[in-house]
């Protein structure tokens, strides 16, 4: 880094920026660091503007986008957990036009990848949104949304079958140039089955994991918690489930991978990355703080400098190793 | 814009039985906070993950010059009984000021605050603001028994007219606050013959419900403080909807903390439960 009016470089600025090197290749994108945000807890970024410098990410995932807009579920909406949270939002969303006319503009001004999420009732519908995204220039890449717990129909119903979530998969490759990126839900008897089907069809790369479903009875009320019965768990207490499947998939099945699922610091970050993650997404963890994503990059880039690793692809799955 | 910031506690202490008075050492959301505002507390410790959630809070007065921000709160769970465990020069990661306040208008209307509860504190700094402004608000308090009663010295130093009732009679008035609203109004009418009236309230939904059957059945415009479980307090998690009317009959999920907390009392579609 040059200081203004000279031309002296610090040793601590050459050890950050010439010997770590954070960017990572992903379905075709670079990102300039590994850290993204899962979508739905990030809005589509200028909600975080007051606390974050969005335009630092490595990439942003968008709420969840449908072809039309959706009210989403009756309140309440959100309930705290043990170290946990459930929601269910119920892909409350403008809507394609919504989000190109309000959103995409202000998204655009950040200058880093834009990773639409989508969501539909029918494979045509994702087939549609991902073509009319394309090109209306709304995305750089697509995460297919196969894995929402908190809609009647589509979302998890074409996430938990292997079949299904292949045809929603080449349905949206067969309608899009852009690379494809498919999020996995946790509630399956065997990731692995689903995420090779996903390869299988075309996916670029894998988003893994999405909430899982769970439920809260409201004791004072006498009530199930939630407007909508179930919701989606989210935040640390799941992270054991998610490194879990991060590291199953992983060796089976050669496709990047976004890791997630109760990343509040560098060092759960890098968990995922060790078992087997090429970028992570940090998502509840910005509800607590909102300058998350950026604490947990710099977390990352001390945890490499203090272990000597220079890029963040050494570390890709480094647990895996035997010796 | 709101601030994240790590802020020290001035003071705490408990001003009635499980009800604390916090004093946050916070300029930037002193001086930028306006009534009916809300901070969102980090109640955990820094590397604690649970309880997980921040905390929404109204702001109940700030002190612009010494950068005081002045929040009570009530210990219901385990989220308030960790802040109320913080100790004088700790401090307490605060987001804000956040959300849509009161609107104080142009002051041609005479306010008449109503209070539930814990629901008096961010009517504190409403009723010092309108005071500023050159109006006396009239304020309705209700709690449920004289123990219970809080905050009220703190309105009459600011220069407002209180009124305490206690739904059991054991200080004040006797009955619910919604019931002497018509009697408030009368009132403020005969004092101030032709002067309009504008109801300021925030307490718990059923109260909440009565002031809105209350200001429509007398044709008083109004604004109504809401509460919500919360996640993110940014406006992106969509989690704190409220399901609000417009003027055309449309019906939509707004944010309690974007479009929020303060609601135009006409718009608001209560819960049936």
């Amino acid at each position: 880094m040059v200081c203004e009016g000279g031309n002296s470089v610090t040793l601590r600025h050459v050890n950050d920026v010439i010997d770590v090197d954070l960017s990572v290749r992903l379905a075709g994108i670079v990102l300039s660091n590994p850290v993204v945000v899962a979508s739905g807890t990030f809005g589509f970024g200028a909600e975080y503007e007051p606390y974050v410098d969005v335009s630092k990410l490595g990439a942003i995932v968008t709420k969840g986008l449908t072809l039309r807009p959706r009210d989403g579920n009756p309140p309440p909406r959100v309930w705290e957990t043990p170290s946990g949270m459930l929601n269910c939002i119920g892909l409350q969303n403008p809507g394609l036009d919504g989000y190109l006319r309000d959103h995409l503009p202000a998204l655009r001004s950040y200058g880093i990848p834009v990773i639409a999420n989508i969501a539909g009732d029918t494979v045509e519908e994702y087939a549609k949104l991902a073509s009319e995204l394309e090109r209306h220039g709304g995305a750089d890449a697509l995460e297919i949304n196969i894995s929402c717990p908190n809609v009647k129909r589509g979302g998890l119903a074409f996430g938990v079958d292997a079949s299904s979530a292949a045809a929603v998969v080449a349905a949206v490759k067969d309608a899009t140039s852009l690379p494809v990126i498919a999020k996995l839900s946790p509630n399956v008897t065997d990731v692995v089955h689903i995420a090779a089907a996903c390869k299988e069809a075309g996916a670029d790369a894998l988003s893994l994991i999405n909430t899982l479903l769970g439920m809260a009875i409201d004791v004072d009320r006498k009530r199930p918690a939630l407007g909508n019965l179930f919701g989606g768990l989210s935040g640390p207490a799941v992270r054991p489930v998610a490194v879990r499947m991060v590291w199953q998939v992983y060796e089976a099945v050669d496709l990047p991978l976004i890791g997630m699922g109760g990343i509040t610091k560098g060092r759960d970050a890098v968990e995922f990355i060790l078992a087997g993650a090429r970028a992570v997404a940090v998502g509840t963890g910005n509800f607590v703080d909102p300058a998350c994503t950026l604490r947990v990059i710099d977390e990352i880039r001390d945890y490499m400098i203090r272990n000597g690793f220079r890029t963040v692809s050494e570390m890709v799955g480094l647990a895996h190793r035997r010796e | 814009m709101p601030v994240s910031a790590n802020a020290a506690v001035k003071t705490i202490r408990q001003i009635i039985s499980g009800v604390f008075r916090i004093v946050l050492d916070c300029p930037p959301i002193a001086s930028e906070a306006s009534p009916g505002q809300f901070v969102h507390v980090a109640v955990s410790g820094a590397d604690s993950t649970d309880p997980l959630l921040r905390r929404p809070m109204s702001v109940c007065d700030v002190d612009v010059f010494q950068g005081g921000v002045t929040l009570v709160f009530r210990v219901v769970g385990r989220g308030t009984r960790e802040l109320a465990q913080r100790r004088e020069g700790e401090t307490v990661s605060l987001m804000g000021p956040i959300g849509h306040g009161f609107e104080l208008g142009m002051q041609v209307r005479q306010p008449l605050l109503v209070a539930g509860g814990m629901g008096i504190a961010p009517l504190l700094f409403l009723s010092k603001s309108l005071r500023a402004a050159g109006s006396v608000p009239l304020v309705l308090a209700g709690f449920a028994r004289s123990r219970d009663v809080i905050l009220i010295d703190d309105f009459r130093g600011y220069g407002a007219e209180v009124h305490v009732v206690t739904e059991d009679g054991t200080e004040g008035m006797t009955g619910r606050v919604t019931d002497y609203m018509d009697w408030a109004a009368q009132e403020m009418a005969r004092r101030k013959p032709g002067n309009e009236i504008e109801v300021y309230a925030c307490g718990p939904m059923p109260m909440l419900r009565a002031v809105q059957e209350w200001c429509l059945r007398s044709g008083v415009p109004g604004q109504v403080s809401l509460e919500s479980r919360m996640a993110c307090g940014t406006g992106a998690c969509l989690g704190c909807a409220q399901l609000v009317v417009d003027p055309g009959g449309e019906k939509r999920y707004e944010r309690v903390c974007r479009e929020g907390p303060v609601f135009d009392v006409r718009r608001v579609i209560f819960p049936s439960d």
